[in-house]
């Protein structure tokens, strides 16, 4: 079981917060809680958009996240790597049926 | 002859759409001028899709100011009145053409009045449930030219004092797209494949924008929205994020912490995929104008709730519920899977039109003489 720690964050933390957290866990991605609740997820792209468009780095990270985020509901491998694919993403949360994190695959993960 | 489109929302950019496609089939000359969530990349940035389908946008304008509430929205729209102002100064076209209700479309529309400049209002004369409606009817005495989509929408301008000579009823423009790519809305899987999505034989598409009038409730009512839709049993809900008005972030964060692993957020698609969306689905279910005027042509019912779209013409394949009430929307859904109304709409048409819009538009517009006649509106009563 991984730690989802390392690539989660809560929606009230910082933005530089969540760079560090990318920096740190080479998944590109971080995932967006609100307590226990999955609600968007934060990406490499996502970040340099608030650069390019320069937007105050102190900005929520609600206001950048990804909240039509991709899911999967069990650690299915294919479903996966289909999902890498198509969507370019770099991490995908294994969510329950209530929306929390139980688990997350990334493209090493399928490789 | 040169046109100025005022375009604010990616809905309203699905009306407007088939005539600048006739206008640069036809090389007539025309400025897009693009603001509020057009503009904001928290609403998908969709002017870049208006660049992508090949338009020119001459002028993006950000005017929403943060706050979504109905102070930062009010004062929202005095910021595009300055600035469209300066795009008409500049552009001085012939003729200024908008869509809708919207706020910022009422501002549009007061600029063209008060600067001379001949307007012509797409989807006028309709009804809507919400301070929409009241926008519609205003921008509707300073139009030159109002385009009905209907005898309803023009019998009601007529009512309103309206010179019948600036009547035309000529259909709503949005149906043209459907009527011209009705069979290139059927892959629904390819879409969905996209979103990293399997294909879904039974789902329902739900669209549930804030009602201005009903702000300080907005948490109430979709809290209680969010609860009875996820009893129903689709095999997946496809969510379309709502629009900017005030509300619209209580309605984001409520359904992000509501939400269960059946309910799919779409935040920003693409008009096509969106009819494809919808003309697959089992039922669309909320409070856009979608499912009143899109969906007869798809022939997919549309269960209507709330206010919103309070006495406008509905097809037969509209089931309306005033109240946010489970029971209803159970009773709703048990008669739209019942086979007497999947046989009532099989052969139904739109009321709304029948595909050939934009042509009658632009015919319209080239021949109408802008004279005293034109510019000096009277009322009829």
């Amino acid at each position: 079981m991984k730690r989802l720690s390392s690539v989660t964050i809560q929606k009230n933390e910082s933005l530089s917060a969540a760079i560090e957290k990318i920096y740190n866990s080479n998944s590109r991605t971080v995932v967006v809680l609100n307590k226990k609740k999955v609600i968007g997820v934060i990406s490499e792209g996502d970040i340099m958009k608030t650069l390019i468009y320069k937007r105050s780095l102190n900005i929520s990270l609600d206001k950048i996240m990804n909240k039509s985020f991709k899911f999967l509901k069990s650690k299915n491998l294919s479903q996966a790597k289909k999902i890498f694919r198509e969507t370019g993403v770099g991490l995908i949360p294994i969510i329950n049926k209530n929306m929390e994190i139980k688990n997350y695959i990334t493209i090493v993960d399928i490789i | 002859m040169k046109i100025l489109f005022f375009t604010g929302s990616r809905s309203e950019w699905g009306y407007i759409k088939p005539i600048i496609k006739l206008c640069k089939h036809q090389k007539i000359k025309y400025n897009i001028c693009a603001t509020n969530t057009h503009v904001l990349d928290s609403y998908g940035l969709s002017v870049n899709e208006i660049k992508k389908d090949g338009f020119k946008v001459s002028d993006e304008i950000y005017m929403t100011l943060d706050g979504y509430n109905t102070y930062s929205s009010t004062k929202s729209l005095g910021v595009i009145l300055m600035s469209f102002l300066d795009v008409v100064q500049r552009v001085k076209p012939d003729w200024i053409l908008l869509a809708g209700d919207r706020g910022e479309t009422l501002i549009a529309s007061l600029v063209a009045a008060y600067t001379n400049t001949p307007l012509a209002h797409i989807q006028a004369g309709e009804l809507s449930g919400n301070i929409d409606g009241q926008a519609r009817h205003a921008i509707g005495k300073f139009a030159h030219i109002h385009f009905a989509s209907n005898n309803d929408a023009a019998n009601r301008l007529k009512n309103l004092g309206e010179q019948s000579f600036r009547i035309k009823t000529v259909g709503a423009p949005q149906l043209d797209d459907i009527r011209q790519n009705y069979n290139k809305f059927n892959d629904v899987t390819k879409i969905l494949k996209a979103y990293g999505l399997d294909s879904v034989s039974n789902y329902s598409l739900i669209i549930f924008h804030p009602v201005v009038e009903e702000y300080s409730e907005t948490k109430k009512i979709f809290k209680n929205f969010i609860k009875c839709v996820k009893k129903t049993k689709f095999e997946k809900r496809f969510w379309i994020s709502p629009n900017s008005d005030a509300g619209s972030h209580f309605i984001k964060e409520i359904f992000l912490n509501n939400r269960n692993n059946d309910d799919i957020l779409f935040d920003n698609l693409p008009r096509h995929q969106f009819l494809t969306l919808m003309k697959n689905a089992s039922a669309i279910i909320g409070n856009s104008s979608a499912g009143i005027i899109e969906s007869p042509s798809f022939k997919i019912p549309t269960i209507n709730i709330g206010r919103r779209q309070k006495n406008r013409l509905k097809a037969k394949n509209v089931i309306n519920i005033e109240k946010y009430s489970e029971k209803k929307l159970m009773l709703a859904i048990k008669k739209i899977n019942s086979k007497e109304f999947k046989k009532s709409i099989k052969n139904l048409n739109n009321p709304y039109g029948d595909g050939y819009s934009s042509k009658k538009i632009l015919e319209i517009l080239q021949k109408t003489k802008v004279d005293e006649k034109l510019l000096k509106k009277e009322l009829t009563y």
